[in-house]
């Protein structure tokens, strides 16, 4: 008994605490090991994890306070929604607000008397039932397979109730969850009932016995569940805990999160007789019963966790003295017709319909993907009902749902799209077909769930009306359609590149890191959807669509490389670089252009007043300081990397076997239709003002000193055509076009050097990208790009002057 | 074009320090009946997962139909059966929807398909367990499985990892007949194991991996001759990872007084 405990204490350690032992190590590691790059992860883990607590502290306060302002339905004092004193309540709660824990002498009242006790006690009681449906959905991976754990335990000589008991130990003890939630609410209330300090030991007391009567529960299920019923009704049985769990546990968040306790919470509070604070999971509540003697309640707390964790051993050793796996069990999902000549519709075959087939009886797995997001969408609304009203006033806020809703449909399964492939993965590779290939394939299936959702709650909002215009409605509903299979696709593409499927543990194959990231980028979109300006919609689709490509670039490299646990694509210029570059180099220009601004402010002046406007000169300073603090970084980083012929690869240089075609001649002769293109459209402008409203923000320039127009002609014929050639066609146009072809690479880095231009000069821009795109991919010499912008800006700023 | 169906050429693997499998060479013609023999931890697992291409080699080169084994490995695939050493599958589809699922991926039309693998059905005694999910095969079962995956499309090269392993006295017996009547067909296999009997039984050409490296390969009865006049393919297998074990450890003089 002691060595299994200690057995699932030193797993669980080694689990978490990889990062400790990692450093000692040093750097030799061993043969067929999987680098695990989770250290810092855990750090971020364990910070989480103690915010979360606080978090925690803080909601079951607020929570825990409103509950002993509750009245009785029939009492007529109205409750305040925010926590605030009732007419009756003392005027010692008037600061609530500002405490972070409730006044030791919080309860003003018998306990039993307003809806405290009861309403603590169905607080424990949803609590407990959404730890418990949770853990039995999620947490047993186990549960599902053919082989269990436990029949290896069972090779030892060790009789089954040591062996289950042992089990229930370790359930009771680590259970991360519990901590999370029970601990903080627990605490709160005592340390309301007055216990000070001592509501610390108390709480854990509390924690570990709810834990413990979890744990009993849970052995007795899962024992139940292995023997009497077969596995894919097993897994059914987790897919309703899980869909079950997460009602519980949102109805917990709804009430914590709540104004004020919802009517039916307060019916329900006061119907339920007293007694029910002796229901075992609401025991606790006891503890705070006035003038209760707090050992007694403890010994009886402790004895009642220690019956309840032996009779659910008993009954587990009971379920399995027939021997501890049944025949029928795992065999009893046998099809006896299945036969190879059963015909099979054409869209049901090949990898689509192996997906389909598997996604429909992982009952557990689909009901995460499909079942939770419209739950989780559920209780959002519930949470925040005006949602639906913004989305009524302006079809932009409803088409930021409908993609949200989309973007979270394609999560979990978009991630998974290589992690579930598993051990199976080798099947794959025997055949004749691209990996990528069929990953693609994999997402437009995602991309058709996600769709389906986003799709439906476009129709949904659409028939509510609103006297939205029929283009407002097209407009938001394709931005949205077009950003569901943009994030499909992005989701497939990180989920490979943060797949572990070295990793045993199937929870562990996938980095969580990756589900952040993805939510953030997906954030993104959303603001491009909400954003009312078209120019700042457009520019977000570019970014986001190419951020896919950049993203899917990094994933071909990596494939043929995904089951070999040593090596690594060969070091190479990536579209992601290029990309990375010109965020880089426009986050430095600002801040360097800022930081000139704040130190030209003249000595004295009012901090508040506006800032200088940025003379020519500055401004050139700080595209030459950004240029060179970019470009000098990312030729270290490339260098570090051990980019083969680097200069060559970024068009500075001629390489061994890449020489340069004649770039002065195609650099001039390309200049003068860009130069041409420019004039034409200045001329435009003029004959037609209506372009300027595409939302010109010419810079707002201060007055300037004689030399302004040297310091122009210096930016716009020398600092900027070489350092944005070198970002937009040295970095990004070669990393594109190391896996697009040259149409795509040239029109793909011409956007994005377009749209970070404002966008009365995008289709100008747009046609210099082009253009200098084709000068490198031509001449293979950045120089003779540089040579065209030149001629292009001194032609531009001559004629608008 | 090689006219090998397979064509090693010192193909190599490093992990970091390591030798995983260090310059091997060899090739196999159609009608072959090729064994890779090593006791445990020899490379063999590693060399066959680099003729998958699943693994990069960190030099050399390994050529199916003289196509490159990682740089195109999905054209390789058309050539070439495969099964690994512990078979894989979806837990939850069924024997019969998986042999499916691997015609389909292969492209082939439904009644060739099933025409093959019914067949190997019956003679390897799968039927029963067609309509079952894969998560309740046993070992032997699995290998069985992929093992008419591997023929499904009648390759050209059929690629095995200790065939074996799992399988019961029947299967074994059944899995040897398939393979002599493959290598009668013309299709050439190349299959890794550490039993010695079986192999001597099968195989007219073997190649013996100690520690990464090539102690010997060639016509078995060449290497008798060679190594072992008189005893069996064990005598031969222990003199030839002598032999590949003396000069590694002795210094650069003493080589060439060991050999």
């Amino acid at each position: 008994m002691t060595i299994l405990a200690g057995v699932a204490l030193r797993r669980f350690a080694n689990r978490h605490s990889g990062f400790l032992r990692r450093r000692r190590r040093g750097p030799q590691e061993p043969r067929g090991a999987t680098p695990d790059k989770g250290s810092r992860v855990n750090l971020a883990l364990m910070a989480f994890g103690a915010l979360f607590m606080l978090q925690g502290v803080v909601m079951a306060t607020r929570y825990v306070e409103r509950l002993g302002t509750l009245e009785p339905p029939g009492a007529t004092t109205a409750v305040t929604t925010n926590g605030g004193p009732t007419a009756e309540a003392p005027t010692r709660h008037d600061h609530s607000d500002e405490r972070l824990l409730p006044d030791p002498r919080f309860w003003p009242y018998p306990l039993g008397e307003r809806g405290m006790r009861r309403g603590l006690s169905l607080t424990f009681v949803v609590l407990f039932v959404a730890l418990l449906l949770t853990t039995l959905g999620n947490a047993n991976q186990d549960l599902g397979k053919v082989d269990w754990t436990t029949e290896w335990l069972f090779s030892f000589p060790a009789t089954a109730r040591t062996l289950f008991a042992a089990k229930t130990f370790e359930y009771a003890f680590l259970n991360p969850f519990a901590y999370f939630s029970v601990l903080p609410m627990a605490f709160v209330a005592l340390w309301g009932a007055g216990f000070g300090w001592n509501a610390i030991p108390l709480a854990l007391a509390t924690t570990v016995y709810i834990s413990a009567i979890q744990a009993a529960l849970r052995l007795y299920c899962e024992t139940w569940l292995r023997v009497r019923c077969s596995l894919s009704a097993t897994k059914n049985v987790q897919a309703a805990c899980t869909a079950l769990g997460i009602i519980a546990f949102y109805t917990l968040l709804y009430l914590v999160l709540a104004d004020a306790p919802p009517d039916w919470f307060r019916a329900t509070v006061f119907a339920v007789p007293d007694a029910i604070a002796f229901v075992p999971p609401c025991a606790p509540v006891l503890l705070l019963q006035s003038g209760a003697s707090v050992g007694y309640t403890l010994l009886a707390l402790a004895v009642l966790a220690v019956a309840l964790g032996a009779l659910a051993v008993q009954g587990a050793a009971e379920l399995v003295r027939g021997g501890l796996v049944p025949a029928s069990g795992p065999y009893a999902s046998r099809d006896r017709h299945a036969a190879l000549g059963e015909p099979r519709p054409r869209w049901l075959r090949g990898v689509l319909g192996k997906e389909l087939r598997l996604f429909v009886r992982d009952r557990n797995f689909l009901v995460q993907t499909t079942v939770v997001p419209l739950l989780v969408i559920g209780f959002q609304m519930m949470l925040n009902p005006q949602w639906l009203d913004a989305a009524g006033g302006n079809f932009d806020h409803g088409a930021t749902i409908a993609f949200g809703i989309g973007a979270y449909a394609v999560l979990s399964g978009g991630l998974s799209v290589i992690t579930n492939e598993g051990q199976t993965l080798w099947l794959l590779y025997t055949f004749p077909h691209r990996i990528e290939e069929i990953l693609r394939r994999k997402v437009a299936l995602w991309a058709g769930v996600g769709l389906t959702y986003a799709g439906a709650v476009l129709l949904l909002l659409t028939l509510r009306g609103g006297g939205h215009s029929g283009w407002a409605l097209l407009s938001g509903s394709i931005l949205a359609l077009v950003g569901v299979v943009i994030y499909a696709s992005i989701a497939a593409g990180l989920g490979v590149l943060g797949a572990r499927l070295h990793a045993q543990r199937v929870q562990r194959r996938m980095r969580q890191s990756s589900v952040y990231l993805y939510l953030m980028l997906a954030s993104l979109y959303s603001y491009g959807i909400y954003a009312s300006a078209w120019s700042s919609k457009i520019a977000i689709v570019v970014l986001c669509t190419l951020l896919a490509c950049a993203i899917w670039q990094k994933v071909h490299d990596q494939i043929p490389f995904l089951l070999d646990p040593n090596d690594a694509p060969p070091p190479s210029i990536s579209s992601s670089d290029g990309l990375i570059a010109a965020l880089v180099f426009f986050v430095v220009r600002g801040l360097t252009a800022g930081a000139m601004q704040i130190a030209s402010r003249p000595s004295g002046a009012d901090k508040s007043a506006a800032l200088p406007s940025l003379t020519i000169s500055q401004l050139t300073i700080a595209f030459v300081i950004a240029g060179v603090v970019t470009l000098g970084g990312y030729l270290a980083y490339f260098a570090a990397r051990r980019i083969p012929n680097l200069m060559a690869a970024l068009g500075l240089a001629e390489g061994a076997d890449q020489r340069f075609r004649a770039p002065i001649p195609y650099g001039i002769a390309l200049g003068l239709p860009a130069a041409a293109l420019g004039i034409g459209y200045l001329q435009l402008l003029e004959h037609w003002p209506a372009l300027q409203g595409l939302g010109a923000e010419s810079p707002l320039l201060g007055a300037d000193g004689p030399n302004a127009r040297w310091w122009m002609a210096g930016l716009a014929v020398v600092a900027a055509p070489l350092v944005e050639e070198l970002l937009f066609r040295g970095i990004l146009f070669r990393g594109l076009r190391r896996s697009f072809r040259a149409v795509w690479a040239v029109l793909a880095s011409a956007a994005v050097f377009a749209i970070v231009h404002p966008p009365v000069s995008w289709i100008p821009v747009f046609g210099l990208g082009v253009i200098t795109a084709l000068a490198v991919e031509r001449t293979r010499s950045v120089w003779s790009a540089v040579l065209v912008h030149a001629i292009y800006n001194a032609t531009v700023i001559t004629a608008a002057s | 074009m090689s006219e090998h169906i397979l064509q090693i050429d010192h193909l190599a693997k490093t992990y970091g320090e390591f030798r995983a499998v260090d310059a091997i060479s060899l090739q196999v013609e159609a009608n072959d009946l090729f064994a890779l023999l090593g006791p445990n931890g020899a490379g063999k697992t590693t060399t066959i997962r680099m003729l998958m291409g699943i693994l990069q080699p960190s030099a050399g080169t390994a050529r199916i139909c003289g196509l490159d084994c990682f740089g195109q490995r999905a054209e390789v695939q058309r050539h070439v059966g495969y099964v690994p050493d512990e078979p894989v599958f979806y837990d939850y589809l069924r024997g019969a929807e998986i042999i499916r699922f691997v015609g389909e991926m292969r492209g082939l039309r439904r009644a060739d398909a099933d025409r093959v693998a019914g067949e190997l059905i019956d003679r390897l005694e799968l039927d029963d367990a067609l309509g079952e999910f894969a998560v309740n095969y046993s070992k032997g079962m699995k290998k069985k499985l992929a093992l008419i995956c591997a023929l499904v499309h009648e390759p050209a090269l059929l690629i095995l990892d200790e065939p074996s392993s799992g399988l019961d006295p029947f299967a074994t017996r059944t899995l040897q007949e398939v393979l002599r009547e493959c290598a009668g067909r013309g299709t050439a296999v190349f299959y890794s194991t550490h039993l010695l009997d079986q192999a001597e039984r099968l195989c007219r050409n073997i190649a013996i991996l100690h520690k990464g490296r090539l102690a010997a390969s060639g016509p078995l009865a060449e290497l008798r001759a060679e190594l072992a006049p008189s005893g069996s393919l064990e005598d031969v297998f222990f003199e030839a990872a002598a032999r590949e074990t003396e000069p590694a450890d002795a210094p650069p003089n003493g080589a060439d007084d060991g050999a």
